[in-house]
């Protein structure tokens, strides 16, 4: 049993005043344009990832609503075949890099420091960093719609070599694509470790890791797929930038380069990137499913080794995607067992998640639904996975629609139904208002009725041979039917999503208010009003057991009571750490010099590479020398502006 | 505000038929895994393929003189070939096209060479729908033997620009 706060270290000490250099002065103001830029608030930048996902789902799903137009009916002209290309890849990397990932970060900042008993993230400046880099990373990217010169990548979401070579793609798409991953990848690898760091050292006392929420251990899973992954794919784009701008051969055939590197190293960081997307849409689930089954998680120990498992696993398992490149039998044969074997923590999940339903008083109100439905779809998604894991069936569904029904039944019936879920679960604590359940019900059965009409008969297609990312077919392939089902399947799946975005807005902005803890539920972030204060605990919580905040609403007796500590140390105030300009700068100064190496053709390129480089420098090192600042707060009072 | 709070001792251990529905669950997972191995040795489940390195031009030659040799007609400006029986045949996939068209004889087994000359492409057979990648400077051989009389259609299924959905080769089968 830990007795100190770990988080207290930093005192009313004269040590923290050698501030030191600081050209632009450390903001204040707590609301505003400049109280949302410079913030440090884990809360504030995980609404951003949140509304900026939001934004970019939107953005990813009418593209989605127009590749399904251009497929409704055979030889259709509503797409030109280049546009058809660039809608798709732009569909894909949306989804996946600017819409999931990021929704699935907004939980991260918003909910693990409330979960595990602190008041921010372990580094709140670099959190600020990683919030503004993916902000930069994902304009970077859109912009290429209409930048002159330049246009939208056309090379596929995995863009695969050597189409991505400057003789097969000679225009600035795939450099658009090359640097805006790039910048998106440092923007995760940097939230990854200070998430990392967050949940081991950052813990409430008696919060023994055994005693963490699930959905803190698959963020901190998620966390370590993210550092461990990310390094091969920052590889792979450097390598391909390299032989777009400085003539290497890394991936020229005719130099004696090999394309099928780009494709060992992209899936290498490929297939972990999927757990990435999908671990912690596991964690929300295994935080609604207890609360509306009014019991604890099944099997708790199991779903947390289960993760870990996944997590390891994951790395072996890549060259799935590659069975018909004729890798030969033996490493078929051992990356079809892998597969295999990582069904089985997968599935042990599920039947843990069925064991916490199994005899509970279950109550389905939005976020519950959302989940039984994240149970069904996934399952479905999850068995297609078998399917595909038996190399000799892969051989027949590689690149078919089988496989684009299989991931979109992983990705949207599994990692956006789980966000969803969670969404509706604490838009409560976020905004403090309770989303209205009718409405709520209605954008489920929405969604879910124009997912499963969408991409169920997206099998048949698959297994009827129509092959991925063609932009037209011809009438006599016995494709018509279903690909009209699909497409009007595809469009209720849109209004669907339009209800729960709209839903979720007017509810954050109107909807009827709430108290702190309006679902009964077991972890720490339902013990603090909606939303918290800047500072979340007035006291740090004590924690005694799994689900002991539960334990102490319903029983009396184990209300924890307020010692001289608590009471030392509110007298001391509670330290927070100060806004600063600096991450802002640093982003910006990343996002000119990508713009500069895109456009390094042009005179002015060089240029703005380097200036960008120069920018992302300075404002790193001013951060590094501005020191930690900070000032105190005393819980019911003014908070004290009193900087060291 | 809160829902409901459960009255009584409304947590049990797993206990007896949910115990044994959770072993024979983790049991089914275990076996399913172990039927990939068990499948690859006895029933022999995994496609012959070999794969060897040529350079995208040497492989254009072979392709070549396979034509010249074998050729027995010519459809819409694309040879027809016919390749010994049990032979080696050759197809070569580049933007947009497959080359040449082969005729095989029923019942006869052949090496197929798979490469291309550009960028990476995908075989796709319709419509038996069997796939296999088609990557520059890898040589790809498919040991397959004519099973089925018939035409059959080779759509390209790997993303491969522009042409992609025009890339359409055939194979005769008489």
């Amino acid at each position: 049993m830990q007795t100190t706060a770990k988080q207290d270290f930093i005192g009313h000490d004269a040590a923290a005043e050698s501030g030191g250099i600081n050209l632009l002065a450390r903001p204040t103001a707590k609301t505003g344009l400049v109280g949302w830029l410079t913030t440090v608030d884990h809360k504030k930048i995980g609404i951003m990832y949140g509304l900026a996902a939001i934004f970019f789902l939107l953005v990813g799903g009418l593209e989605a609503l127009l590749i399904r137009i251009q497929l409704a009916f055979p030889n259709s002209t509503f797409l030109s075949a280049e546009a058809y290309n660039q809608v798709f890849t732009m569909h894909g990397t949306t989804m996946i890099f600017l819409a999931v990932m990021p929704l699935g970060a907004a939980f991260f900042n918003y909910m693990v420091p409330l979960q595990i008993g602190a008041r921010d993230v372990a580094f709140p400046r670099l959190n600020s960093f990683s919030l503004w880099t993916f902000l930069a990373g994902a304009i970077l990217i859109n912009t290429s719609w209409f930048l002159p010169g330049a246009h939208a990548p056309n090379i596929g979401w995995f863009g695969y070599a050597n189409l991505t070579s400057t003789q097969y793609s000679p225009g600035l798409g795939t450099d658009f694509w090359i640097l805006g991953l790039q910048i998106l990848g440092v923007a995760s690898v940097a939230a990854a470790l200070n998430f990392i760091v967050t949940i081991i050292n950052m813990r409430a006392p008696g919060m023994t890791m055994m005693r963490l929420p699930v959905f803190t251990w698959m963020t901190l899973f998620t966390s370590f797929l993210i550092i461990l992954a990310f390094p091969a794919i920052t590889i792979a784009l450097a390598e391909l930038m390299f032989d777009r701008m400085f003539g290497t051969n890394f991936f020229e055939v005719d130099a004696g380069g090999q394309p099928i590197l780009w494709q060992h190293l992209f899936w290498i960081f490929g297939h972990p990137e999927v757990y990435i997307l999908i671990l912690p849409a596991m964690g929300i689930i295994s935080e609604v499913l207890p609360t509306f089954s009014r019991k604890p998680l099944f099997g708790y120990p199991i779903i947390v080794f289960s993760g870990a498992v996944i997590g390891l696993l994951g790395f072996a398992v890549w060259s799935h995607h590659m069975f018909t490149t004729g890798m030969g039998k033996i490493a078929t044969a051992a990356f079809a067992l892998a597969t295999m074997a990582i069904a089985v923590p997968t599935g042990v999940k599920i039947f843990n998640w069925i064991g916490t339903l199994w005899g509970g008083k279950i109550i389905t109100r939005t976020p519950m639904l959302y989940a039984l439905g994240f149970i069904w779809m996934f399952m479905i998604g999850g068995f297609t996975g078998i399917m595909h894991a038996a190399a000799p069936a892969n051989a027949q569904q590689q690149d078919s629609y089988f496989v684009v029904a299989h991931f979109h039944y992983v990705l949207i019936g599994g990692s956006l139904f789980a966000l969803f879920s969670g969404l509706y679960y604490w838009l409560p604590k976020m905004s403090g208002r309770i989303a209205s359940e009718g409405i709520g019900k209605l954008g489920f059965w929405s969604t879910f009725a124009g997912f499963n009409i969408a991409f169920f008969p997206m099998h048949f297609l698959g297994l009827n041979g129509m092959p991925r990312r063609i932009y037209t077919y011809d009438a006599n392939m016995d494709w018509n039917l279903w690909n009209l089902v699909s497409t009007i399947g595809a469009l209720i799946l849109g209004v669907g999503v339009a209800i729960v975005t709209l839903h979720l807005l007017y509810t954050a902005l109107r909807g009827r208010r709430c108290g702190g803890d309006p679902w009964d539920g077991r972890t720490l972030e339902w013990s603090l009003p909606s939303p918290p204060p800047e500072h979340n605990f007035d006291h740090l919580p004590k924690v005694r057991s799994r689900d002991y905040f539960w334990y102490q609403k319903h029983h009396p007796e184990m209300k924890e009571p307020v010692t001289e500590q608590d009471r030392e140390e509110a007298a001391h105030g509670i330290h927070m750490p100060d806004q600063s300009w600096y991450p802002l700068v640093a982003s910006i100064g990343l996002m000119i010099g990508a713009y500069g190496l895109i456009y390094l053709a042009q005179p002015w390129g060089i240029f703005a590479a380097i200036g960008g480089g120069v920018v992302l420098f300075a404002g790193v090192y001013l951060w590094s020398v501005e020191g930690p600042g900070g000032y105190h707060v005393h819980p019911g009072e003014e908070a004290d502006r009193h900087h060291h | 505000m809160s829902l409901h709070v459960p009255e009584r001792d409304w947590y049990k251990a797993p206990a007896g038929a949910e115990k044994l529905w959770i072993g024979v669950a983790l049991l089914w997972c275990f076996v399913m895994s172990l039927m990939m191995p068990y499948w690859h040795f006895r029933g022999k489940q995994n496609a012959d393929s070999e794969t060897y390195a040529v350079e995208p031009a040497a492989f254009m030659e072979r392709t070549e003189r396979f034509v010249a040799d074998n050729r027995v007609g010519e459809i819409d400006g694309v040879p027809v070939v016919e390749p010994p029986p049990g032979g080696e045949a050759y197809l070569l996939a580049r933007m947009w096209s497959w080359y040449p068209i082969l005729k095989l004889r029923q019942g006869e087994t052949y090496r197929i060479h798979m490469s291309s000359t550009d960028l990476q492409h995908g075989f796709s057979l319709q419509p038996l729908n069997i796939n296999y990648q088609v990557i520059p400077g890898y040589d790809h051989v498919i040991t397959m033997t004519a099973a089925t009389a018939g035409e059959f259609i080779i759509v390209c299924n790997e993303f491969c620009g522009i042409g992609h959905d025009r890339m359409i080769g055939k194979i005769i089968v008489e």
